[in-house]
């Protein structure tokens, strides 16, 4: 017994080595990004990296002053939300209906797929004339829904695995019982598979959020998204890379918070859907 | 039955769709002439540098004479044309007046894009005379070189950016000397440049590169050797409209090139944009720089402050690159779009432009004493101006170099020998022309 | 029987309305566009000259498969999408068995680990175009005053594949292990308790037990980041432009210059389809995969 225990001390403190090493990769970087928002351009290029360099918060205010950033921020939130709550409405109950298919149709599970893997190039021309002549061009609805594209896919997608986990006999319980099939759905099968509806909504809101292609054709100066608000920073006299580190910092924040958050909610969703 | 169901699912969806979408391509496709309507704010896309800060600044002025607000979208440089590619096939724009790099010239105004000035000049009073002969050539597209498309707005001709305490220290000229048998100076041809280049990077052992180069594929690399190309005495086309770009000057010319890049440049230079290698000029690590004329002010600050001048290309012919405003055809009030360009492009804006920074194209704002008191290096750009060269302006010129970009880049990697890699430029500009 | 018939007719009525508005959103924003590129893949249709261009049957895609550039892209696409995917998935999955097995500070490790997600692909190119740069980049900097020597990273036609790999490695293993985390933090206890009964050590236990409970989890992870890569594209854009030389020029990439440099767009409609091809061969082998007991 002894013997086991030390055995799970030294698994351990590898186990924390070696997640605090992984985490350095994944940090170290962002910290530069930190430092070299925090500097000037030229101090940002020097190395070796002058460390004394004093610290300002001019970049940030650069940003918010005369980059406009906190509307860009705001856009981007409204678009990815909206665009991932509809794609989860929808989506989870699409998966659900594929899922519960007596014929597991690959094809029609492709079909789904083969649309999350359209490179946006092919969509973007005609999205565009299709948006501008609907007048949609240049507003939050227009990216939302175009944002639809590739979302609902994928939620659909992500969600499919985690409803098949869900056995069927509850679904035919709660159809003894006289449910319909969308009553079963939603009282029934949506609950367990929750934990799996944050974690889709979660990567659904960042794969808007990051989204570029669509956003820089779409939107104008009022609709803007952060994406393109940051690759305007690199221009033909140079990219701006001291405000850019700022405006990476101050996205990641915000997300990071809500991350600390979320997880405790896949914690927690995860233990309750594993009742099964 | 489920299939069935779904099929009528996708065809009512296919039918509603289709019938916007191709709406939408009807529209795209016919060419409009609407009644023009008024329109109380101009849309502009530009880039986000401080030439635009400055026309925001001066659209100010224009505001409180007119009434019309002018409204700038300001987004980076290379997805500049997708998106004015993408405005430009639609019914409307969401832009009343574009600005329009110098490689897109022949493009925009043969696919019908932008309109021609002309009648607007004509009837304004617009001098157009004022403007210097090299940045004229901006105005009109090759095949058709009397029409005035667009306006010129600024430049940003290459030029020869060095360090001045580099070429005053004796210890180099003494090196050089011993080494070559010849007397170390700013260099005057292609030759002397790598060589020198070559020599410095050498002697000070990287410490000091001999020179900053931008070859990373694309834009970069094609604009850079396109300097290497003129000073050589290539072109892209020659006298008779043959294409030049593997005759024996250019052959030359990418050899001493890809030279340069691989043994006087920092190393991976291969893939430095603009940013990369202003960065490594400016911390002080490069002697000479083929860069943009404006860059200048730019270096203040900077590790190389007031060590850095400028002269012309190696070759004395560099290449001129540069911006004009145009009209889009599907732009909703053109009056009011011309009544802005002819405002902005004043003799009085564009003054007040150049001695904030801006770049001048007018040989009158040029010479102008105010401006040269704030810039006094403008009396050597103009010369360097004067004598640059500027890319064939044709529809297919986005093309070309892109082509010319990857088959350069394909040298300077060593996958093609120079010769291959300007045959096969020539060999696919010749399908596509 | 005649209940039962009725019962399913209403199951079907049901269904179909869990199932039509999605399809119907995707009809809106995805059918049209598709259908759209694939009547233009047949014409000579170009952005210089409005409207549909002429029939010219299979041309584009001849002159796209014969393209050497385009092939050699097909290869480069595969070439990355496969290692780096590999790299994903390992990596992923060693971080969340670690992340699986920690009980205090989980949560900040968590919160560590999921950062460069949340970046956009834009910005992600542009900071480590900084952090690799040859000369005044801190990575060069570091490994130089660990005695290494610097390379040029993308500027290197050998090395810029790679480095892309390594930066998409950076981006997107987080998002490897929160799938996977997410399956393994489901997995249930009975067949462990088992495995301990019946003495299986760890090998074994990860082979026979995990291994297996893991495979729907692993497949839909694996498919959805190749899907990811294989449509790589704003990376490529901001860090090489597709150099040097054509070392790291990606299907996508490719089809952007025909479709917004040389304004091609009956051509790139083209390639776009050859590229759906791929993908699609690639998603039924997956799917078949999963099904497959």
């Amino acid at each position: 017994m002894f013997k086991m225990r030390t055995r799970k001390r030294i698994a351990d403190a590898f186990t924390y080595a070696a997640l605090i090493l992984i985490s350095l990769f994944f940090l170290l970087p962002i910290l530069w990004v930190l430092r070299t928002s925090l500097v000037t351009k030229q101090i940002a290029y020097q190395i070796p990296p002058d460390w004394s360099a004093p610290f300002t918060l001019d970049n940030y205010i650069t940003i918010f002053s005369e980059n406009n950033f906190g509307q860009y921020f705001l856009n981007s939130l409204i678009v990815s939300l909206a665009s991932t709550l509809i794609s989860i409405a929808l989506g989870s109950m699409a998966a659900y209906w594929l899922a519960r298919r007596k014929s597991k149709g690959i094809g029609l599970r492709v079909g789904v797929l083969s649309v999350q893997m359209l490179p946006a190039i092919v969509l973007v021309i005609p999205l565009f004339n299709v948006m501008t002549n609907i007048g949609l061009k240049n507003t939050h609805l227009g990216l939302i829904i175009t944002y639809l594209s590739f979302n609902l896919p994928y939620v659909i997608w992500m969600l499919l695995s985690f409803i098949e986990s869900v056995p069927e006999e509850l679904d035919d319980a709660a159809e003894i019982d006289g449910c319909s099939k969308f009553q079963t759905y939603a009282r029934v099968v949506f609950p367990i598979i929750a934990p799996g509806i944050i974690a889709a909504g979660v990567l659904s809101f960042l794969n808007s959020w990051n989204e570029f292609m669509f956003a820089l054709v779409l939107t104008g100066n009022e609709t803007r998204t952060i994406p393109v608000s940051v690759a305007a920073m690199e221009t033909q006299q140079g990219v701006q890379i001291a405000e850019l580190c700022a405006s990476v910092i101050v996205v990641i924040i915000p997300v990071a918070v809500l991350s600390l958050f979320v997880r405790k909610y896949l914690v927690r969703g995860l233990a309750f859907g594993s009742i099964k | 039955m489920k299939s069935k169901l779904l099929k009528n699912a996708l065809a009512i969806g296919l039918a509603v769709v289709m019938s916007i979408g191709v709406a939408g391509c009807g529209a795209g496709g016919s060419s409009v002439s609407q009644p023009q309507e008024k329109v109380d704010t101009i849309h502009i896309l530009m880039e986000a540098v401080p030439d635009t800060t400055y026309v925001q600044e001066a659209a100010e002025k224009f505001t409180e004479q007119t009434g019309v607000k002018v409204e700038i979208e300001a987004v980076n440089y290379q997805t500049m044309h997708e998106k004015i590619v993408t405005e430009m096939t639609a019914a409307t724009s969401s832009y009343d007046v574009v600005i329009c790099d110098h490689t897109w010239i022949g493009e925009f105004a043969e696919a019908g894009w932008v309109i021609p000035l002309d009648d607007y000049i004509e009837s304004s009073g617009f001098d157009t005379s004022v403007y210097l002969d090299s940045v004229k050539q901006m105005m009109s597209c090759a095949s058709d070189p009397d029409t005035t498309y667009f306006i010129p707005f600024c430049t940003y001709t290459y030029a020869l950016l060095y360090r001045t305490d580099v070429f005053e220290n004796e210890e180099y000229a003494a090196a050089y000397k011993e080494a070559t048998g010849e007397d170390f100076g700013v260099p005057a041809t292609i030759e002397e440049y790598v060589n020198v280049a070559k020599f410095l990077t050498s002697y000070t052992d990287k410490e000091l590169y001999g020179a900053a180069m931008q070859a990373q594929r694309s834009d970069p690399i094609t604009m850079e050797y396109t300097n290497f190309l003129f000073g050589n005495g290539g072109d892209y086309y020659d006298e008779s409209g043959n294409i030049a770009i593997n005759s024996p000057e250019a052959v030359q010319a990418l050899e001493y090139y890809v030279d340069c890049v691989n043994n006087a440049a920092p190393e991976g230079s291969a893939g430095f944009g603009f940013d990369e290698t202003l960065a490594v000029f400016s911390s002080g690590k490069a002697a000479m720089y083929i860069g943009n004329y404006w860059m200048i002010p730019q270096l203040a600050g900077t590790e190389v402050e007031g060590k850095v001048y400028l002269t012309d290309a190696p070759g004395g012919h560099s290449n001129n690159g540069g911006w004009g405003w145009g009209i889009p055809s599907n732009a909703k009030d053109k009056d009011t779009s011309w009544q802005f360009i002819e405002y902005i492009e004043s003799f009085e804006v564009a003054k007040e432009r150049a001695i904030k920074g801006g770049s001048p194209t007018r040989s009158d704002v040029f010479s102008d004493p105010d401006v040269l008191a704030a810039w006094p290096y403008y009396q050597d750009a103009l010369t360097i101006i004067s004598n640059a060269k500027a890319l064939p302006r044709m529809p297919e010129l986005p093309q070309i170099l892109e082509i010319l970009g990857r088959e350069l880049s394909e040298a300077v990697a060593g996958s093609k020998s120079p010769q291959d890699a300007l045959d096969t430029v020539a060999q696919e500009m010749e399908a596509m022309t | 029987m005649n209940k039962s018939k009725q019962l399913g007719k209403r199951n079907r009525r049901d269904m179909a309305i869990l199932f039509l508005p999605a399809m119907l959103c995707i009809a809106a924003v995805v059918v049209f566009p598709l259908a759209y590129s694939l009547i233009l893949s047949f014409t000579d249709t170009n952005l210089r000259s409005q409207g549909l261009g002429d029939f010219v049957g299979l041309k584009n895609y001849i002159t796209a498969l014969t393209d050497e550039y385009f092939r050699k892209s097909i290869f480069t696409t595969l070439k990355y999408t496969v290692v780096s995917v590999v790299f994903e998935l390992c990596i992923g999955y060693l971080i969340a068995a670690l992340l699986n097995r920690v009980g205090r500070g989980r949560e900040l490790f968590f919160s560590i680990i999921i950062v460069p997600m949340m970046i956009s692909c834009v910005a992600v190119g542009m900071i480590w175009r900084l952090l690799l740069h040859p000369e005044l980049g801190i990575v060069n900097y570091v490994i130089e005053c660990l005695g290494g020597t610097g390379r040029a990273w993308y500027g290197d036609a050998s090395l810029a594949l790679g480095t892309l790999i390594f930066i998409d490695v950076w981006q997107e293993t987080p998002y490897m292990s929160l799938l996977i985390l997410a399956g393994l933090v489901s997995l249930p206890k009975d067949p462990y308790e088992a495995a301990i009964i019946e003495g299986a050590n760890g090998v074994q236990t990860f082979f026979r037990i995990t291994l297996p409970l893991m495979k729907p989890t692993l497949i839909v992870a694996t498919l959805l980041r190749a899907i990811g890569a294989l449509k790589t594209y704003d990376l490529v854009y901001v860090v090489t432009k597709g150099g040097p030389g054509v070392s790291t020029e990606v299907m996508t990439y490719n089809i952007y210059k025909q479709a917004y440099q040389y304004l091609n767009t009956g051509r790139a409609a083209a390639m776009s389809y050859i590229l759906l091809l791929i993908v699609m061969a690639i998603s039924v082998f997956f799917v078949k995969m999963s099904r497959r007991e």
